[in-house]
C-alpha cells in the first residue's frame, strides 16, 4: 500500500503533469484531439494512486507477480505504441513535404519561363 | 509525339553541361529535356542558370526517387507522350535513345529498359559486388513474376503516357527502379529490355557506393517481397 506522503507526492506530480498538458492546449501547441490521450493517461495514473488495489487485481489477472513489473510492462507497451504512432506521423509529414517541394520546383520553373 | 528526357542531378557540376549539350545536339527525334537539380550543394545550379538550361530547382535534397518523380510530374502536367530517365553523370549514351523509344512508338512495349547485359553492347558493367546484387534481385523477380529481367537497377529507361500518369501520382522514393520494374510487370504492362552502351561516370561519385551494394541488395529484395502489402504493388 502507498504511504500518505507518497500519495501526496504522486498527486502533486500528476497535477503538475495536467498543468503542462493544459498549457500546451491553451497555447495551441497541441491540438485538443491529441490532448485527449494525454489526459486519459493522467486520469489513469490518478486512479491508480487513489485505488492502488486495482493494480494488484490487474497483476493477478494477467499473471504478473509484482506490481512494479506490471507498471514497467504497461509503460513499455505505451511507449512502443507512441513511438510507432510518431514514426507513422513523421513519415506522412515527410511525404507531404516532398510533394510540396516537388510542386514548388515545378511552379518556379514555370515562372522562370515567363520572365 | 512529345518526348521528354528527365535528368536528375545532385552535385553534378563536373558532368551536367556535357550531358545536356549531347542531348541538345541529338537531332534524330525532336526531344525536350528537363534537369532536376536535387538540392545540389556544389555549382550545379549556377551552371544550369548561366547556360540557360531548362531545369527544376528543388528547395532541398529529396533523394533520387522523389527527384525523378518530379520529372514525371512535369511530363504529366505538360502532356508528354514518352518520358526517358537519363543520368546526369555521363553514364548513359544519347545515341541509344531511339532504341529505347522505338518499341513504345510501335506500341510493342509500355516501358523499355536500357540494359548493360544484353547483346554485350556495354563494356562497362559496374562493380563485381553490384553485379552480384543485380543478379540476385533479377533471380528473385524471375521467381515471383516469371519474367527474366537482366538489368534491374538500370536508370536508363523510357515509359509511355499511361505509366507517366501512374508515376506522377505514385512513385517509390527508395530503390525506385527495381521496385517499379517488378510492379509494372506484375500489373501486366508490356515490358522490354534493349541492349545499350553505358560508360563509367566521368566525375563525381555514384549514389550507390561499393560498400553499400550488399545493404542495397537486401533492402531491394525485402521491398520486392513486401510489395504486395504496399499500394504501389497492388494490381489496379
Amino acid at each position: 500500500m502507498l504511504s500518505l506522503n507518497l500519495k501526496i507526492f504522486a498527486i502533486i506530480i500528476i497535477i503538475f503533469y495536467f498543468c503542462i498538458v493544459l498549457n500546451a492546449v491553451h497555447k495551441d501547441k497541441m491540438p485538443i484531439k491529441s490532448s485527449i490521450l494525454w489526459f486519459l493517461i493522467g486520469i489513469l495514473m490518478f486512479a491508480f494512486i487513489l485505488f492502488p488495489e486495482m493494480l494488484i487485481k490487474i497483476s493477478k489477472l494477467v499473471g504478473i507477480e509484482t506490481i512494479s513489473n506490471l507498471l514497467f510492462f504497461c509503460g513499455m507497451i505505451c511507449l512502443l505504441i507512441l513511438s510507432f504512432d510518431l514514426y507513422r506521423l513523421n513519415n506522412l509529414e515527410k511525404r507531404k513535404s516532398i510533394v510540396l517541394a516537388q510542386e514548388i520546383g515545378i511552379i518556379k520553373n514555370a515562372i522562370n519561363k515567363t520572365k | 509525339m512529345k518526348i521528354l528526357i528527365i535528368i536528375p542531378a545532385y552535385n553534378e557540376e563536373a558532368n551536367i553541361i556535357n550531358t545536356v549539350n549531347k542531348i541538345k545536339n541529338y537531332k534524330k527525334y525532336n526531344i525536350d529535356y528537363i534537369v532536376i537539380n536535387d538540392g545540389s550543394t556544389d555549382q550545379t545550379k549556377v551552371l544550369l542558370e548561366s547556360n540557360k538550361i531548362n531545369y527544376i530547382d528543388l528547395p532541398y535534397n529529396l533523394g533520387i526517387g522523389a527527384s525523378v518523380q518530379t520529372g514525371y510530374k512535369y511530363a504529366y502536367y505538360n502532356d508528354y507522350d514518352i518520358a526517358i530517365q537519363f543520368d546526369g553523370d555521363g553514364q548513359h549514351d544519347i545515341n541509344y535513345i531511339d532504341k529505347l523509344i522505338e518499341p513504345i512508338v510501335q506500341k510493342e512495349a509500355d516501358i523499355v529498359v536500357g540494359s548493360r547485359f544484353i547483346d554485350n553492347t556495354s563494356k562497362f558493367r559496374s562493380t563485381k559486388a553490384r553485379q552480384l546484387g543485380i543478379n540476385i534481385i533479377s533471380f528473385l523477380i524471375k521467381m515471383l513474376s516469371g519474367k527474366k529481367l537482366l538489368d534491374v537497377t538500370s536508370g536508363f529507361r523510357a515509359i509511355n503516357k499511361n505509366i507517366i500518369q501512374i508515376f506522377a501520382k505514385n512513385y517509390p522514393y527508395d530503390f525506385p527502379e527495381p521496385i517499379t520494374n517488378y510492379a509494372l510487370i506484375k500489373n501486366g504492362f508490356k515490358f522490354k529490355e534493349v541492349g545499350v552502351m553505358m560508360h563509367e561516370r566521368v566525375g563525381g561519385s555514384s549514389s550507390i557506393k561499393l560498400f553499400g551494394s550488399i545493404y542495397y541488395m537486401f533492402n531491394v529484395c525485402l521491398s520486392i517481397l513486401l510489395l504486395d502489402l504496399n499500394k504501389f504493388g497492388r494490381k489496379n
